[in-house]
């Protein structure tokens, strides 16, 4: 399928990381992941065609900053997932969407789709 | 800077064999021998002060060492007072115009051959130039000591102070003699205005000097009178009346009379004649002086002094302040043994607590023996003896008396006057003010908060021991600056601005109150609640302005960890919220109908709610793995101790370990329940677990008598939730084997995953 799109789902809570799986894939994406750790997951922006990225903003290891930068860099659009939307995020990270946990999928389909119009 | 050794600003450095300073010398010789008790009282207070043996005046000439004054002299040299050069350390001084210094003299190079060590046994010197009014070095005074002694800078400035007042004492001797030419000449212009009449005649009772009034009274001038004979000028009558008492003070004899002179009708003058013998070297007299007083006005001027007397005591009398005069009651050795009441204003004796007349003629020691208890009677002596003014103010609770008094006492003839006031009420008073003072400022130190005086301009007037404390400073550090340039706010121009902004506006009477953050010790901040406060005088004026300060940098942290702690509630909430939406969303998938959907997804709750509740009340957050296997699996086992065997020591496991693998025993053990062992009731469960190493648990779960075992078709969201939790969410391994005896699995993973 030509019109499949790939994202990179980065989550480090497992049942969440699962539901997002099954459900993205149910709603027709390529879903590259989950992927838990940041290394992990900036191995994966090196090696696998993505054309946008969803990152849970507080991982285990930290944010999820560094990957979104990575993924940035090679203009691919990112939507961070946040259970604490009133954190600061870098100043240059402020315009990338933020959509809050727990998440609503239709709603996250609809802003996967509409950053990639 | 340095002091420059020129010539000009030192003492004149002469060569002893200079001529113009032999002159000097020779000169100040005759003046010291004049003044010997002077040099002896100095020399005498020197070897008291420096503790020396020997102390010496001496002049240098060009050939010996005179001593003016000596003291502690062996024979015969004290006797002979003098030595030759041979033996003199003084020509050093002399010839360098500066102090010597010599502490150990067989060991000083200057001094090491002088004989004056061995004939005198000198072996430590200290010497100051004299110097003459000119500036010549006359010879030095000294200090000797027969041991080593290491002289002090102290003794050095003592003993160059006593050189400056010899100098000082020949400066006022050769002043005197021509302040003497002065004073003579002098007193010959005064006597011409002199209220006395003066003359003198000579031998052949000849007029040799008559001063103006003199001249007035026998109606003629001086220049008519000088070599005329006393019966020309005086007429013969009144010659032949004086002539024989003249002829007797011609004779060498004082004569005193009265006389009273005046034509009838004319107020008759009184006249007081006193004719002085003026001698000759041989003691012959060789003229009279005549002195006439008139004392006609004398009586009335006594009046007029009796009038005043009689003034005064009115005065004294109705002055609120005691006023007394004393004289010396003197022993027979002429010490004072006591003081006379001899005249007291009734304020004094309303003071003293006894009528007048009962202290009059009586002792001041045997009517309030108090006085010497307090040191008064002391004082009192002094003043007579010394003739300084005696003042103190004194506690005196004695005599019947209990009063504080303010004593100001002057000598006056063999005793002193006194004036006194009661000032209990003022004391008292002032004490009261002071103990209200210091008590408030005791408060004001040992409370918490800062608090401080400012004047009306914003300058620190006082500041509480605990704001400089706080400040590690001292009140002077900061008292007197503008209390924006105080250390407290000296870390931040906006922080003074703002407190220049308040110090505005309490001057127009307004009050202000922020929370700030001010520097205190070793560089650290603290944030106060700070508040400005201005005095209002009645008149709307301000007077002063009390700032004040608590810490409440305690208050302001727990402000920020509540803040922390509710961005990380609301983090865990929603993050829960999610897990459960998510665990919701994945039951749904595999539920057959409501019913089902419904006991798995409360079923799994639970687990994750046991495994929440055993983390969260066991030891420090971390839960016991024998505990979770128990209540995850017993709410399926009918026969807890026959189906279920556990073999292995109990671990501790963290947060996240513990919830991952609680939720993980729950899936396996609804999984028996439904198809496995569990399903029957023979059958059973060994669970066995033991620590690996590197923190990681190996645990096995083999079912046993359950129904027959076959691979599932497809993989079941238990079964990946098995794998996902162990391999994602705890990074250890899962093999699941459906071995036809019954399911084996295997599960590795740590004990201490930490979730943040």
């Amino acid at each position: 399928m030509s019109d499949q799109k790939s994202v990179l789902v980065v989550e480090d809570e497992m049942l969440i990381a699962m539901d997002l799986e099954m459900s993205l894939q149910d709603l027709g994406w390529n879903v590259v992941g989950p992927v838990a750790q940041a290394d992990r997951a900036l191995r994966l922006v090196e090696t696998e065609k993505l054309d946008i990225g969803l990152l849970d903003y507080n991982l285990v290891s930290g944010t999820s900053e560094q990957i979104a930068m990575a993924l940035l860099k090679k203009s691919i659009p990112v939507i961070f997932l946040s259970g604490d939307t009133l954190r600061k995020r870098s100043e240059h990270l402020k315009h990338c969407k933020v959509i809050a946990k727990p998440v609503n999928i239709d709603k996250l389909n609809e802003a996967l789709r509409s950053a990639l119009e | 800077m340095v002091i420059s050794n020129s010539p000009a600003l030192r003492p004149a450095i002469a060569k002893l064999g200079d001529s113009e300073r032999l002159t000097a010398v020779a000169k100040a010789a005759l003046e010291f021998d004049q003044n010997a008790a002077f040099l002896d009282e100095l020399t005498k207070l020197i070897q008291f002060t420096l503790e020396v043996p020997v102390v010496l005046v001496s002049l240098v000439t060009d050939e010996r060492q005179v001593f003016k004054s000596a003291r502690g002299l062996s024979e015969p040299v004290n006797t002979e007072r003098e030595t030759p050069l041979s033996h003199s350390f003084c020509q050093h001084v002399v010839t360098s115009g500066g102090p010597l210094i010599v502490s150990d003299a067989p060991n000083t190079e200057l001094v090491c051959d002088n004989l004056a060590i061995r004939d005198l046994g000198v072996q430590a010197y200290l010497g100051t130039p004299i110097l003459s009014p000119e500036g010549h070095v006359l010879g030095s005074l000294c200090a000797i000591d027969s041991l080593t002694r290491g002289w002090l800078d102290r003794e050095l400035r003592i003993l160059e102070g006593f050189s400056r007042s010899i100098t000082a004492e020949l400066v006022a001797r050769s002043n005197f003699s021509r302040d003497m030419e002065r004073v003579v000449s002098r007193l010959a212009r005064i006597t011409d205005h002199a209220p006395v009449m003066l003359a003198e005649f000579d031998k052949d009772y000849r007029y040799i000097f008559v001063n103006q009034a003199y001249a007035e009274m026998v109606k003629a001038t001086p220049d008519e009178i000088l070599g005329k004979e006393v019966a020309a000028v005086i007429g013969d009558t009144a010659f032949s009346e004086v002539e024989s008492r003249m002829r007797a003070a011609l004779a060498g004899e004082t004569i005193e009379y009265d006389l009273q002179v005046g034509d009838a009708g004319e107020q008759h003058k009184y006249l007081r004649v006193k004719y002085v013998p003026e001698t000759d070297e041989c003691g012959e007299t060789q003229s009279v002086i005549v002195a006439i007083t008139d004392y006609t006005t004398e009586a009335m001027v006594q009046e007029k002094l009796e009038q005043s007397r009689q003034r005064l005591v009115t005065a004294h009398d109705l002055s609120p302040d005691g006023f007394m005069i004393f004289q010396a009651i003197r022993d027979d050795n002429g010490e004072i043994a006591d003081f006379r009441f001899d005249y007291t204003n009734d304020a004094g004796a309303k003071i003293a607590g006894q009528p007048a007349e009962e202290l009059i003629g009586l002792g001041l020691l045997e009517k309030l023996p108090g006085n010497r208890d307090e040191g008064l009677f002391d004082g009192y002596v002094s003043v007579v003896e010394t003739g300084e003014i005696f003042r103190r103010t004194v506690y005196y609770a004695h005599d019947g008396l209990d009063l504080w008094i303010r004593i100001t006492a002057m000598k006056l003839e063999d005793g002193f006057a006194v004036s006194f006031s009661d000032v209990t009420k003022r004391k008292q008073s002032e004490i009261a003010l002071a103990e209200n003072a210091d008590r408030l400022q005791r408060i004001l130190d040992n409370v918490v908060a800062f608090v401080g005086i400012l004047d009306a301009d914003g300058v620190l007037k006082e500041a509480n021991q605990t704001a400089l404390d706080a400040a590690g400073i001292a009140r002077e550090d900061v008292v007197g600056l503008p209390f924006w340039e105080t250390y407290w706010w000296s870390h931040d121009p906006k922080t003074q601005a703002d407190l220049r902004d308040a110090i505005d506006r309490a001057k127009s009477g307004e009050l202000t109150r922020y929370d700030v953050e001010i520097r205190v010790a070793d560089e650290q901040a603290i944030w106060i609640d700070f508040q400005l406060i201005p005095l209002v005088n009645e008149d709307g004026s301000i007077s002063e302005m009390v700032p004040s300060g608590v810490d409440i940098s305690g208050r302001k942290e727990s402000e920020i960890h509540r803040e922390l702690l509710v961005g990380e509630l609301n983090h865990r909430v929603r993050n829960s919220l999610a897990t459960i939406q998510a665990m919701a969303r994945q039951t749904i998938r595999s539920a057959s109908g409501m019913d089902e959907f419904d006991k798995t997804f409360s079923a799994r709750l639970n687990a994750i709610s046991a495994a929440h509740d055993i983390v969260m009340h066991e030891n420090q957050g971390r839960a016991s793995l024998q505990t979770m296997i128990e209540r995850q699996i017993g709410p399926y086992a009918s026969e807890l101790s026959s189906q279920l065997k556990l073999s292995g020591r109990d671990v501790a496991l963290s947060g996240p370990s513990a919830h991952a693998i609680g939720l993980v025993l729950h899936e396996l053990a609804t999984n028996a329940a439904k198809y496995g062992a569990l399903s029957l009731s023979d059958g059973c469960i060994k669970i066995s677990w033991q620590e690996a190493g590197n923190g990681f648990v190996d645990m096995t779960w083999e079912e046993k008598n359950g129904p027959p075992v076959s691979p599932p078709l497809r993989v079941g969201f238990g079964s990946r939730l098995i794998k996902q939790s162990l391999e994602y969410a705890l990074g250890g391994t899962a093999d699941l084997e459906y071995a036809p005896d019954g399911l084996i699995v295997r599960l590795q993973f740590p004990k201490d995953v930490s979730d943040e």
